[in-house]
């Protein structure tokens, strides 16, 4: 199994891991000390407010008096203060640290990601990338941060009661403190069931919204079909379970608080039982009585705060395995050392394949024995079906990925003794699915080359017939085109990406041509625009529409990683071979849809 | 529809009253436990307990209450939950049966993720207010009215000492919540933003790599990265600011209690119980009204929840009408008298009249626009007309919507396949399909041989988690759900327009001998833009601007002008083509 499917629930600790993590933790070592001190002051005050209580009960009230209630005032009225202001604290550095950690983990795992190979990228799909540096990169800040807080919290009060207990009267303590062990292990049990059953229900609940994702999206389908009752049927079992879930674990959650509070009432029983003979006794102040009454009403909370912690650590351990799987991913694809950027060569255009074999899974060759060689200035198209091995060219001639075997040479000289940026930083690359960034359309073209002034930036969209679009949308070149691109048609994204790679200016050029239909004007510009492009570039093109194809120097026709038939348009229609035979079969289809789209 | 619940509802909130009723009692133990049996004073707890005279009976007494305030405790949790929990589940199935039902001019232009986004987070919101959030503030108003009333009647003096900060710390923690509503906005777009850039970055890694822009990309990602730390911290300051602010409103409304019962106990108007009763009230109505500004300023959400289901709910839906398990076949003759379909003012397709033979094949064409697909949804129903529509002498009106629709089947051109096997894809509208009858079904619609290419064969998943089809292999599925089952009439909104010319043909031709016993010969009714289709066509009926221009057979309209005979001289154009390099 890969391992982003792997969301097993971990039940044991895993020290090394959290090792990895304490990398992250360092910057804030002295901030994470000063916090488990707040905490330990905080929890130190949260006992001594019953205490003030057992004063009042025994300096005033039992005698009767007001002598020293000044101090006493005073008192009471620093300690709230100093409650409020360490209550400041505590959060304002939980604050610090979380949100720094948070920052730190995504900062890390962004780096690595600029830094891994395109392999990586095939394999691993994007949701699971998005989810690490998003709801795991949070988890991990919080749990280290808050659980810090609660875990440090709920020791020092437990520590705090216990001793103030013990000090005030060490049998009364021994007999009180008897629920303790009964309390923390029904704590523990219940936390971790607890978030057992939580998760089968957030599983549950995120099958559900799959559903109606699912169902809203195939609901026409449905509909042509009469699959309604189907549906129903089965979101109606789904639904079912989601629920049945849902309530086993409200059940079990509802039943916790009464269980500690039970045990907890059943304390200060136990303290009344055997205080109020000490009191009568003379053995006990009325005060002290009073103070264990409340004691021991607080004791479940920090128990209840430790055993939920514990949990939520166990829990986020899979978060940090898997960031931190991401964090220390390996990129494939390494520059040699010693090459300097500064050194290199420009980039002429000559391309060679020589021998290239190539298979993204071993034993399921994709080429073998490849040989292509491409003059500068030459435009390439390449046609073929699915799998014929076409991409699989563009994306070593781009070092996406490297040959299993033989070599690629750009001017006479083998790929991997240059750098990545000397190639990438001359490539001028035009997508099938056009990508676009968020920003305005004017950052978008600039992608092209980052130091362009505007007026650079307004003739590359000149030159590919895009300037007319641009200056009819809202603000021009300034407007927003949403994520991803998503404000402009896809026709519009092209021309916008055509005006990209035009300004970038490169001395090689790759177009993955789209599938997807443009109505015939925007397509028209397209076809300039890919003129322009092809003047004095060696150019690769994977080609789609029949216009593309023919404007290249040399057709190469490619068949499970071959080249069955090289030359140019007309050379291979004269042959009448398997070109001639898809270049009809195309012809008439695309003339077709032509003739109907035009009869608007 | 959730008034079955109401009952235990009701119970629920009851069962938490009483909860809190008897929650309260120790505490009144308590005291006279303090005042009487230790401090001498006699015992007088009030009505139902004066029976109460000695220490055990009292402890055994608080005992009891705080048990049987925890059992209340539990039951008032469990049933509203459960409740919540009852009543989300209907509204779900609700909602899903709903969305099914939607006309389908309202499904073609579904914004899916909002509608998954009420159908999920927005009844999570409801379920949060039913089943803690309501309660909540019931069970805090209940105690504030039992609590406050004991307090008056116990020591009225001392009593208006607990009231004077909670208003202010209820009044606190509302504007806070409404007022920190702006942070929590500017924190979550923050995020969106960097998911924005992250999610762009992992889709565009070719774009990012190909121009060699990794830094200008960390450059990027970390400037909103630190903005997003920025602003989170700002929220988190504020949330540090008020529990600091509260814990100080909190503490001082307790010290004020302790301070006006140390003088009171001085002056000798109350006992040290009495004040030490007062100190844990007090208590218990302090602490709930730090939650209750932010379950209050939740309640909103809620309402905004409510509407946002309800614009869903209130959508007009079909009525399909009755089951029918074993639907009589007719034999697929259709007629169209003046039949216009208008959408939005605008005339969409005009007086259409024209018949359609059983058993024959009729192909449609015009330019897009022209109407084309509107007049295949009239066939299955699923658009609104004038005129009448005759099916074997039957108006469609007549029909229920599944009686028409097992009449017709529609092959959409982008059909939608589901997260399950191929197999079960292709079974999809058959209660239980045998597996020959799918792979049959598949054969005809020439996609056996590619499905057992596949390394699991018919159980090979399709979707996210399994394998992706190409436009064709999606057309040629859908092909095969419709073929599993007889149908006598089957309509081809362009639906072989992904497959190839020789794919094409040979699943025409499967259709032409297709053998069904319960059939004399299906009707056929294609739209495409291909001639060759076309061509093969009984009658060819040619649409442009909603009219019915042209009908005919290929020999006639080739024989006459028009957008056919211009399509057939595509042809010419392709011989010039060869002869000019």
């Amino acid at each position: 199994m890969s391992n982003w499917e792997d969301e097993a629930f971990q039940t044991r600790w895993n020290w090394g891991l959290w090792k990895g993590l304490l990398s992250f933790a360092k910057p804030y070592s002295t901030l994470l000390t000063f916090l488990g001190l707040i905490m330990v002051a905080v929890a130190s005050v949260d006992t001594l407010f019953p205490y003030l209580t057992k004063v009042a009960v025994d300096t005033f009230m039992v005698p009767k008096t007001l002598q020293g209630i000044e101090g006493f005032l005073g008192l009471y009225i620093a300690t709230m203060s100093l409650q409020c202001v360490l209550m400041w604290l505590l959060i304002y550095v939980a604050g610090i640290i979380e949100q720094g950690l948070i920052h730190d983990l995504r900062r890390a795992g962004f780096e690595r990601l600029m830094d891994l190979s395109f392999s990586y990228y095939d394999r691993t799909p994007g949701g699971w990338i998005l989810a690490r540096l998003t709801s795991d990169a949070t988890r991990l800040g919080q749990v280290i941060s808050w659980g810090l807080v609660d875990m440090v919290w709920g020791f020092a009060m437990m520590v705090a009661i216990t001793v103030v207990l013990f000090v005030l009267n060490p049998v009364l303590a021994a007999i009180t403190l008897a629920v303790l062990p009964p309390l923390a292990w029904a704590s523990v049990v219940f936390q971790k069931t607890l978030l057992k059953w939580y998760r089968e229900v957030k599983k549950l609940s995120s099958e559900v919204s799959a559903s109606f994702s699912e169902g809203i999206q195939g609901a026409r389908s449905s509909k042509v079909l009469s699959r309604e009752d189907g549906n129903r049927q089965e979101f109606g079992v789904q639904a079912t379970r989601l629920r049945d879930a849902s309530v086993r674990s409200a059940w079990f959650g509802a039943l916790y608080l009464p269980v500690v509070l039970t045990l907890a009432s059943l304390g200060t029983a136990l303290a009344l039982t055997f205080g109020a003979p000490m009191v009568l006794s003379g053995a006990l102040s009325l005060g002290t009585l009073v103070a264990f009454a409340s004691y021991t009403v607080q004791l479940f909370e920090p128990i209840r705060e430790l055993a939920r912690v514990l949990g939520e650590l166990q829990q986020a351990q899979t978060s940090a395995e898997r960031l931190l799987a991401l964090v220390s991913a390996e990129p494939e694809i390494r520059d040699r050392p010693g090459l300097e950027v500064a050194k290199e060569p420009p980039l002429i255009g000559r391309v060679e394949f020589r021998d290239v074999g190539f298979s993204y899974v071993a034993d399921q060759p994709i080429l073998e024995h490849f040989d292509l060689m491409v003059e500068p200035g030459q435009s390439i198209a390449f046609v073929g079906e699915t799998g014929s091995g076409k991409s699989t060219i563009i994306n070593l001639l781009c070092r996406f990925y490297e040959p299993t075997s033989g070599s690629i040479l750009i001017d006479g000289t083998d790929t991997r003794d240059r750098t990545q940026h000397w190639l990438h930083s001359r490539l001028g690359y035009v997508l099938q699915t056009p990508q676009l960034f968020r920003g305005s359309v004017r950052d978008n073209i600039r992608y092209g080359l980052l130091e362009a002034t505007d007026e650079q930036v307004e003739r590359a969209a000149r030159q590919v017939s895009a300037e007319g679009f641009i200056l009819e949308l809202e603000k021009g070149f300034d407007t927003d085109v949403g994520e991803g691109g998503s404000r402009l048609s896809t026709g519009q994204k092209q021309l916008v990406s055509l005006a990209r790679a035009v300004l970038a200016d490169p001395a090689l050029f790759l177009l993955d041509e789209a599938t997807s239909s443009v109505d015939t004007e925007t397509e028209r510009l397209i076809q300039d625009a890919v003129d322009e492009l092809l003047k004095g570039r060696t150019s690769f093109l994977i080609a789609h529409r029949l216009s593309t194809v023919r404007r290249a120097d040399r057709i190469l026709l490619l068949e499970a990683g071959r080249i069955l038939e090289d030359g140019n348009h007309s050379q291979l229609m004269a042959r009448r071979g398997r070109y001639f035979e898809l270049y009809t079969e195309q012809f008439l289809d695309e003339r077709e849809k032509q003739l109907l789209d035009s009869e608007l | 529809m959730f008034r079955k619940y109401l009952p235990l509802y009701i119970a629920a909130l009851l069962a938490a009253a009483a909860g809190t009723v008897l929650a309260s009692l120790p505490s009144l133990l308590l005291r006279s436990l303090l005042d009487s049996g230790l401090g001498g004073a006699p015992w007088d707890l009030p009505g139902p307990l004066g029976w109460v005279g000695s220490i055990p009976w009292a402890i055994g007494c608080m005992l009891a209450f705080s048990v049987a305030a925890a059992g209340l405790n539990f039951l008032s949790g469990y049933g509203t939950q459960r409740v919540s929990e009852d009543a989300a589940r209907d509204l779900r199935n609700q909602l899903y049966s709903h969305l099914h039902l939607l006309t389908w001019d309202e499904l073609q232009k579904a914004p899916t993720g909002d509608w998954v986004q009420r159908c999920t987070s927005d009844v999570d919101t409801l379920k949060r207010l039913v089943g803690l959030q309501f309660p909540e503030v019931v069970n805090s108003l209940l105690q504030a009215l039992w609590i406050l009333p004991l307090l008056f009647t116990v020591e009225p003096r001392l009593a208006w000492f607990t009231v004077p900060l909670l208003p202010v710390v209820l009044g606190f923690s509302y504007f806070f919540f409404l007022k920190v509503e702006q942070a929590f906005k500017q924190s979550d777009e923050s995020e969106g933003r960097l998911s924005g850039i992250l999610q762009e970055n992992v889709t565009g890694v070719r774009v990012v790599k190909a121009f060699a822009r990794q830094d200008f990309e960390r450059l990027k990602f970390a400037r909103e990265n630190d903005h997003y730390r920025r602003v989170t911290r700002k929220l988190i300051n504020f949330f540090a600011l008020y529990w600091a602010l509260v814990h100080l409103l909190s503490f001082g409304q307790l010290g004020l209690v302790l301070g006006a019962g140390i003088m009171a106990v001085q002056a000798g108007q109350v006992t040290t119980g009495t004040v030490v009763m007062f100190m844990t009230l007090t208590g218990m109505l302090v602490w709930p009204i730090r939650q209750l500004g932010r379950v209050l300023t939740d309640l909103g959400k809620a309402k905004v929840s409510w509407s946002r289901i309800q614009e869903i709910l209130s959508k007009p839906i079909e009525d399909l009408g009755e089951r029918d398990s074993e639907p009589r076949l007719w034999s697929g003759r259709l007629e169209f008298r003046g039949v216009t379909v208008k959408k939005d003012e605008r005339t969409v397709l005009e007086a259409l009249s024209f018949v359609i033979e059983a058993g024959t094949t009729a192909a449609l064409l015009g330019p897009t626009g022209s109407g084309k697909s509107t007049l295949v949804q009239l066939l299955a129903g699923l658009t609104d007309y004038e005129g009448e529509i005759l099916l074997d002498g039957h108006e469609l009106r007549s029909l229920s919507k599944r009686e028409l629709r097992a009449q017709v089947g529609l092959v959409l051109q982008e059909p939608w396949l589901f997260a399950k096997t191929i197999g079960d894809n292709i079974g999809l509208a058959h209660e239980h399909p045998r597996a020959e009858e799918i792979s049959g079904a598949a054969a005809l619609a020439r996609f056996h041989e590619g499905i057992s290419r596949f390394p699991e064969g018919y159980n090979t998943l399709l979707g996210e988690r399994g394998v992706t089809l190409s436009g064709g292999q999606r057309q040629r599925t859908a092909i095969a759900q419709m073929l599993l089952r007889p149908r006598p009439v089957l309509v081809f909104d362009d639906s072989l327009s992904a497959v190839d010319n020789h794919t094409d043909a040979q699943i025409r031709d499967s259709l032409r001998n297709r053998q069904d016993p319960s059939l004399a010969k299906g009707t056929v009714i294609l739209i495409s833009h291909r001639l060759s289709t076309l061509a093969q066509a009984d009658v060819i009926l040619v649409l442009e601007h909603g009219r019915l221009v042209q009908k005919g057979t290929h020999a006639e309209l080739a024989a006459q002008p028009g957008l056919y005979r211009r399509m057939a001289e595509l042809q010419n154009a392709l011989q010039k083509e060869w002869l000019s390099p």
